[in-house]
């Protein structure tokens, strides 16, 4: 045989293989063929290709590999099992940019199933052959790594103090520097996933310097990107009041105000989360985005959006609203007390619904005059109504209790009590007499009204146990009126004075006269 | 005897007995005198007691009687007073009350709650809101502009480019294609334009591309810069097009460009750094050998009258690149000498 065929059959061979793995790697992208590949034992023929002689074959069976491995756990489990990984992580430090993307792809693959797979890539020593790709020149590797590790460090926080400690935050805020978009974003989620555990994480990412370079990435025009950021300063500001003030010391107001108009939904809501997680710690930050506009952007926003992306809104006026009076005050000033009352009309979702009622029991709380703002916006028959109503959840059902209470212990707007003393249960009719009982004393118009819209009808008719506070609060309400107009009121009067009638005998010196 | 001593007997006892009884009554005689004696004393003492108690109840009614009248002055004067400063109250009230509530209410303002200042704070709050309303809806309107013209521009762009492959024709907007007219399609497009409107201002029209196909530059224009000869330009732009969608690289040219690379290097590399078994195959230092003056030496940083002169001016002795070998130096001896003598 000659020279010439011998070579012959070898590049058939090689033909071969790089035709069957090239197939596997395009067959494995469609999820209806994953699972007569898994049958067929893809993974024992993929492994030795991974060691192939071509460089070609490698990466394309490293890529046919990842594929496989992000389709679902089972397969990512069988490529743990398949001991592929230590070799994956051996090749990162010594082959070519496309491998090393091509490794990265399958580690990141195996990383985002589970916790305990990801404890497994880190326990091949995974994470420092990452931080090295970090340094790498080509920016294709670099974001290949970043994902990776981002995927590692977002199950729990040990996971992520693993990533710190392979000395990976440095790298990352770098690569937020880097030119490349794709680049960026993935650092910038990879620094939210690591920041969101614990404070002492976020503190880690803090001191790498990580918030300046992220702030002007905010007006970046690229959505994805945005979120990222908006997402990163997010989970570090959540976590303590020095922490909060390092990213508004980055001067993110109010431009970052300008991202609630975006066009991508994810983007308004993580910008809505981030004012929220500031705003919840003192009164000096919300002082801070109420001088800023703020408020009015948020109420804006919960008036143009629907669903669960409107909920951080709604948290953070009721957390500023918390804070005092002044900036409850503020709230209503801002118009958000019609928005929310809008919003507890037209929304279905419970929890959305319980965000609101805990919201205006926030702003309604503090003095009779926020109060009045509550009550003339027609929202207490809505919350009476959330608190009734058997389809209402548990938690719907507390929060509008809580809230009708404390604004209810405030109110003196008499004509927004009325329709409460109705339909109330006994539980909140007692609050509601009790501000009657405060206000008709020293008010003759109000008792005027009192008795002509029924009120005292509906007062006289209500049974309470002897000696409770809503028998005495009745009582000091009867002590406002004459005792003609209580008995003329009280039920069953009528049916006494008929009877008077009935054993009426007139006097003997009318008859005879 | 006997008797005698019986007797003796009775008698010291009867002695004793007597002894005894005189004992005991004298023991209650004592006794009585003594219970007298102490009932005297009692008495005595009792007595002596009360005059004491007298005196110093005496002495102490006297002073307690100064003591309350002193407090009970105090007490009149001090009730006396109060009337008097309720009177006074009452007069000049009406007058100082409203002061007072002035102050109060001016130093609750101050510093507990200062609604003046809450008030201006809500009112400079509506006034940011407006300008934070009013900048995002102009921000929002930039934003939907900026994504229109991108898109516009986009699709201008992607029509542009895949014009040739969809289209012989020429359209609005986009330039015109070289593929030649037919004499009778150029006809129509001049009865096509004969009934279009004329602009106003008559701009010189473009000269289409045909006008250019036989055209040479001058000589005599001096072209600046990395231009071409004139022919290879001239033939490019006669170049009929061939428009395909097969990609003209195949599949594995990477592979081949690798072995090919691979191959040319084998052929380029004159000299490969030689190894040595105690050499580590791994992460060896580069060292430059810049200085190092032989003829198989790379040279890649200096250009040849560079190298010619420092290779005259500084012509050190041949020194070799392997390692040192001990025994050379314990003879004294070097490569250069060697040399020499076998030449």
């Amino acid at each position: 045989m000659s020279q010439r065929q011998v070579l012959l059959v070898f590049e058939q061979y090689q033909k071969a293989r790089t035709e069957f793995v090239q197939t596997v790697a395009e067959l494995s992208t469609r999820p209806q063929n994953i699972e007569t590949l898994q049958a067929t034992g893809v993974m024992q023929l993929l492994r030795p290709l991974l060691l192939d002689v071509v460089p070609t074959v490698q990466q394309t069976a490293a890529l046919a590999l990842g594929r496989l491995a992000n389709y679902n756990d089972d397969l990512a489990e069988a490529v743990v099992k398949s001991d592929i990984l230590p070799q994956l992580v051996y090749s990162l430090a010594e082959q070519n940019r496309f491998y090393k993307k091509a490794a990265a792809f399958v580690l990141r693959a195996v990383a985002k199933h589970s916790p305990q797979l990801a404890q497994t890539v880190v326990d091949c020593g995974a994470l420092d052959a990452l931080v090295i790709c970090l340094e790498e020149f080509d920016p294709g590797v670099k974001e290949a790594a970043a994902w990776a590790l981002g995927y590692i460090a977002r199950h729990n926080d040990e996971l992520a103090q693993a990533v710190v400690d392979a000395g990976a935050v440095p790298l990352l805020v770098l690569c937020i520097q880097e030119p490349e978009l794709s680049l960026k974003r993935i650092a910038a989620s990879a620094l939210s996933d690591i920041c969101k555990h614990s404070p002492e994480l976020a503190q880690t990412v803090v001191d790498a310097g990580a918030i300046a370079h992220l702030a002007q990435m905010i007006l970046n025009p690229d959505s994805k990107l945005k979120r990222q950021v908006l997402s990163a300063f997010a989970q570090i500001s959540k976590h303590s009041v020095e922490l909060a003030e390092l990213v508004v010391e980055a001067e993110i107001f109010p431009a970052v105000l300008t991202c609630l108009k975006d066009s991508h939904e994810v983007v308004i809501k993580n910008t809505a989360t981030l004012i929220r997680e500031i705003a919840k710690h003192t009164p000096e930050l919300c002082q801070l985005i109420m001088n800023a506009g703020g408020v009015a952007a948020v109420v804006d926003y919960i008036g143009d959006t629907k669903g669960n992306v409107r909920l951080p809104g709604i948290m953070m006026l009721g957390y500023v609203a918390a804070h005092s009076e002044t900036l409850a005050m503020a709230v209503i000033v801002s118009k958000g007390v019609n928005q929310l009352a809008i919003i507890l009309s037209d929304e279905q979702e419970d929890h959305i619904k319980a965000a609101t009622v805990w919201a205006l029991g926030q702003i309604g709380r503090h003095t009779p005059e926020h109060a009045k703002a509550i009550a003339v916006s027609n929202v207490l028959p809505k919350l009476l109504q959330s608190y009734i109503s058997p389809d209402s959840s548990e938690d719907l059902q507390t929060k509008s209790k809580k809230a009708l209470k404390n604004i209810l212990q405030k109110c003196v707007y008499l004509p927004a009590l009325e329709p409460l003393l109705q339909e109330a249960p006994p539980n909140i009719l007692k609050h509601v007499v009790a501000q009657y009982s405060k206000v008709l004393p020293n008010d003759p118009s109000a008792r005027r009204m009192f008795v002509t819209s029924g009120g005292l009808k509906k007062i006289q008719e209500i049974r309470a146990e002897p000696g409770s506070a809503l028998q005495e609060h009745i009582q000091e309400i009867n002590k406002c009126f004459p005792e003609e107009i209580v008995r003329y009121y009280s039920p069953g009067y009528s049916e006494a004075l008929l009877q008077r009638v009935e054993g009426f005998k007139p006097s003997t010196e009318m008859q005879t006269s | 005897m006997s008797l005698y001593l019986s007797y003796g007997k009775l008698l010291i006892d009867q002695l004793d007995l007597a002894i005894t009884q005189k004992y005991e009554e004298a023991e209650r005689f004592r006794r009585t005198e003594h219970l007298a004696a102490c009932k005297l004393q009692k008495w005595w003492k009792k007595i002596l007691l009360k005059l004491k108690d007298r005196k110093r109840t005496r002495a102490s009614t006297m002073v307690l009687g100064f003591m309350r009248k002193v407090v009970s002055t105090k007490k009149v004067e001090l009730i006396e007073n109060h009337k008097k400063t309720m009177k006074l109250r009452k007069q000049y009230g009406k007058h100082v009350t409203p002061l007072q509530a002035l102050w109060r209410g001016y130093y609750s303002r101050k510093t507990i709650m200062d609604f003046y200042k809450r008030k201006a704070l809500l009112e400079a709050v509506v006034k940011k809101n407006e300008e934070t309303r009013s900048h995002l809806h102009k921000m929002h309107n930039l934003q939907l502009r900026m994504e229109r013209w991108r898109r516009h521009s986009y699709m201008a762009n992607a029509r542009k480019s895949i014009h040739f492959l969809i289209s012989t024709r020429a359209r609005e907007g986009i330039p015109e294609n070289v593929i030649e007219k037919t004499a009778e399609e150029a006809a129509a497009l001049k009865r096509k334009k004969r009934h279009t409107v004329e602009p106003l201002v008559i701009v010189q029209p473009l000269p289409s591309p045909r006008r250019y196909k036989n055209y040479v530059p001058p000589d005599d224009i001096e072209c600046f810069g990395p231009f071409r000869r004139k022919e290879s330009v001239i033939e490019q732009k006669n170049r009929p097009l061939e428009p395909t969608l097969r990609v003209s690289t195949s599949y594995n040219i990477t592979e081949r460009e690798r072995k090919k690379d691979k191959q040319e290097s084998w052929i380029k590399c004159i000299q490969k750094p030689m190894k040595f078994a105690t050499a580590s195959s791994k992460c060896t230092n580069y060292d430059r050998t810049l200085w190092g003056h032989t003829e198989y030496n790379p040279r890649d940083f200096c250009n040849k009258t560079i190298r010619y002169e420092s290779q005259c001016k500084n012509k050190l002795p041949f020194i070799s690149q392997v390692p040192v070998i001990p025994l050379f130096d314990r003879l004294g001896k070097s490569y250069a000498e060697r040399s020499k003598l076998i030449k």
